[in-house]
């Protein structure tokens, strides 16, 4: 908790920011130099995701890691994305289109409301103790490991719950605090923070050009103050960095579909790829937010479904090092027990059905998931069929994902207890995508079927 | 009549309707964000205000206040067991002061405080919860704290 902690953990993260931009420019996603800004939360979490792959590769090949490693890998995967995408002969124009002035007063607005609530929050979270039980009790004392032994320390892995889980979110709570000097667990929510920022840039980066910022706006900062969100945002696990990275995936999916360019389709790859390692359950979301894009795009199928596929199969391939690592060191992967028993038994009904209780719950989420199926209604009827479809059919899979821990894993009592059941953790994931979506369905709706909206 | 017109197609249909439906759905949505923003922001501030309130200590323990019950045994244990160094945890019946979480979590606890100091069977120093000395022979008390927490050194 000291400036010289702060300073290091937000030169790491303008490491991420600095490594994801050229990605993104090497993946073709950067036409402007003003375009770098407008994505940088895009960026922000592309370096995330490529430094969380390439960290999880060499800290199961064995490599120390330790502030070299950690400086060494942020400015290869920066020279990297600069040669490639000169390789690939682009280059970043000067200027972009300017949006329209009353569009600017009202984006100024929203961001000055995002950002007030976010300068509150991070004098929380700059003092933030550790109390998240998940927390101490497994997700960063692997980040301790890691940043103590310079690497996956078998002891400390196989003698917390949950070894297997994935090793990202502990792998950059090492190099935060390799950054800060110190495993200092109260700055350390800081990233959190950032991560939430990151995030917030990121999906209005995407979306400011394609949707009215009066539409905007509202279900972004609604978003940010949902009663759950505010009790957990700052929380030192796992579970909403991968939502950030499976909604920015989302979201890059469903404007692919749309604009076919291939930049956003490889994008959003590495997002899932990365989101397959920083939680067990990555690897489903992915296959629900795949499965909605593969529906919205039957029409299209002979060309989109390929490339869904490697989309998919990139994602997977993106556990393998960690599954070698752990297994090669005697720790068993968690399967559930659950069989076709469980699964047709009552047990199913009242999973499903908490489910759908948790998602309903205004207690939690507000008007958002309401507000969400309206504008999927609307979509159908007058907007885009195929941003519905997708919405309509990922939020869905989503939604039973999330029924299915209760029955894959029968110990698992059927609760909204967080202490007994991840369902209320599950579904923050999906009320996120639901608010980051309702956006686009509702301009649309907004703009009718005939009209094309600017990309 | 001229400033209604706006209006009056908002109520034309298909067109209009549609997009009375989108004002509908983010007047919704402003509503919610009027309801929900200022006590967000309360909370953060309060939550602000207070964990800058907190002692070093009770910051630094955080969620181990509802599990350690006397934070001096960790602390000491911290001063006593070098980087790297071993130590045991050994727990017996429940006493005063503890909370339902002492028991079964201490152990836990200790191993995410105490790193890089590991928690394995037969180490040198033993963190000791109302645990029965002459479980561990060959050791003896070199420090005692309040709620019944000890801790243990191999004599020798």
């Amino acid at each position: 908790m000291t400036v010289r902690a702060l300073l290091g953990l937000v030169v790491l993260h303008a490491g991420f920011l600095g490594a994801g931009t050229a990605v993104l420019f090497a993946l073709g996603g950067l036409g402007y130099r003003r375009e770098a800004v407008r994505l940088a939360g895009l960026s922000y979490l592309l370096g995330i995701s490529v430094l969380g792959i390439a960290w999880t590769c060499l800290l199961a090949a064995g490599v120390p890691f330790g502030l070299v490693t950690v400086v060494v890998t942020i400015g290869l995967a920066a020279a990297a994305g600069v040669v490639v995408g000169r390789g690939r002969g682009l280059a970043l124009a000067d200027g972009a289109p300017i949006v329209a002035r009353r569009a600017l007063l009202v984006g100024a607005a929203g961001v000055a409301l995002v950002g007030l609530y976010l300068e509150v929050l991070f004098r929380s979270a700059r003092l933030e103790g550790l109390y998240s039980f998940d927390g101490w009790a497994f997700w960063v004392p692997r980040g301790k490991a890691i940043y103590y032994a310079g690497g996956f320390d078998p002891d400390v892995f196989a003698a917390v719950p949950h070894a297997s889980y994935p090793p990202v979110v502990p792998i950059l709570d090492a190099a935060a605090f390799h950054a800060m000097g110190s495993a200092d667990v109260v700055t350390l929510h800081v990233q959190y923070w950032l991560f939430a920022l990151g995030f917030l840039a990121a999906v209005a980066g995407l979306l400011v050009r394609r949707v009215p910022a009066w539409i905007l706006w509202p279900s972004v900062a609604l978003v940010l103050v949902l009663p759950r969100m505010r009790a957990s945002l700052l929380a030192a696990q796992a579970d909403y960095l991968l939502d950030y990275l499976v909604v920015t995936a989302a979201i890059l999916l469903l404007l692919w579909l749309s604009e076919r360019r291939p930049w956003q389709l490889h994008a959003a790859a590495l997002l899932l790829a990365c989101g397959a390692i920083v939680k067990r359950e990555g690897l489903v979301l992915a296959g629900c937010v795949l499965a909605g894009a593969a529906v919205a795009s039957w029409r299209s199928r002979r060309w989109a479904w390929p490339r869904l596929a490697a989309v998919a199969a990139v994602a997977a391939v993106a556990t393998v090092p960690w599954q070698l690592w752990y297994r090669a060191h005697g720790i068993r992967g968690e399967l559930g027990s659950g069989g076709s028993h469980e699964l047709f038994s009552r047990r199913t009904l009242d999973s499903l059905r908490l489910a759908v209780d948790v998602l309903a719950g205004s207690g939690r989420w507000s008007v958002v998931p309401t507000i969400g199926l309206v504008a999927v209604v609307l979509a159908a009827v007058w907007g885009r069929r195929s941003h519905a479809a997708f919405a309509g059919v990922a939020v869905g899979l989503l939604t039973l994902a999330g029924a299915s821990t209760s029955v894959v894993f029968p110990d698992i009592g059927v609760t909204a207890d967080e202490a007994v059941n991840p369902i209320v953790r599950l579904t923050g994931g999906t009320v996120l995508l639901v608010a980051c979506l309702t956006p686009l369905l509702l301009a649309g709706v907004w703009a009718g079927r005939s009209a094309r909206y600017e990309s | 009549m001229r400033g209604a017109r706006p209006v009056l197609e908002l109520l034309e249909w298909p067109d209009g309707i549609r997009r009375l439906a989108v004002l509908a759905c983010v007047a919704v949505l402003v509503a919610a964000l009027a309801y929900e923003y200022p006590a967000a922001f309360r909370a953060a501030g309060s939550r602000a205000a207070s964990n800058a309130a907190l002692s070093y200590a009770d910051r630094e323990f955080a969620g181990g206040n509802a599990v350690v019950a006397d934070q001096g045994g960790l602390y000491q244990l911290r001063g006593l067991v070098p980087p790297g160094g071993s130590y045991s945890v050994s727990v017996g019946a429940p006493a005063e002061g503890w909370t339902d979480l002492t028991a079964p979590f201490v152990p836990w606890f200790a191993r995410y405080f105490l790193l890089p100091r590991r928690q394995v069977d037969g180490a040198p120093w033993v963190l000791c919860y109302a645990c029965d000395a002459a479980e561990h022979p060959g050791f003896e008390t070199v420090w005692t704290g309040s709620d019944d927490i000890s801790i243990l050194a191999r004599t020798g």
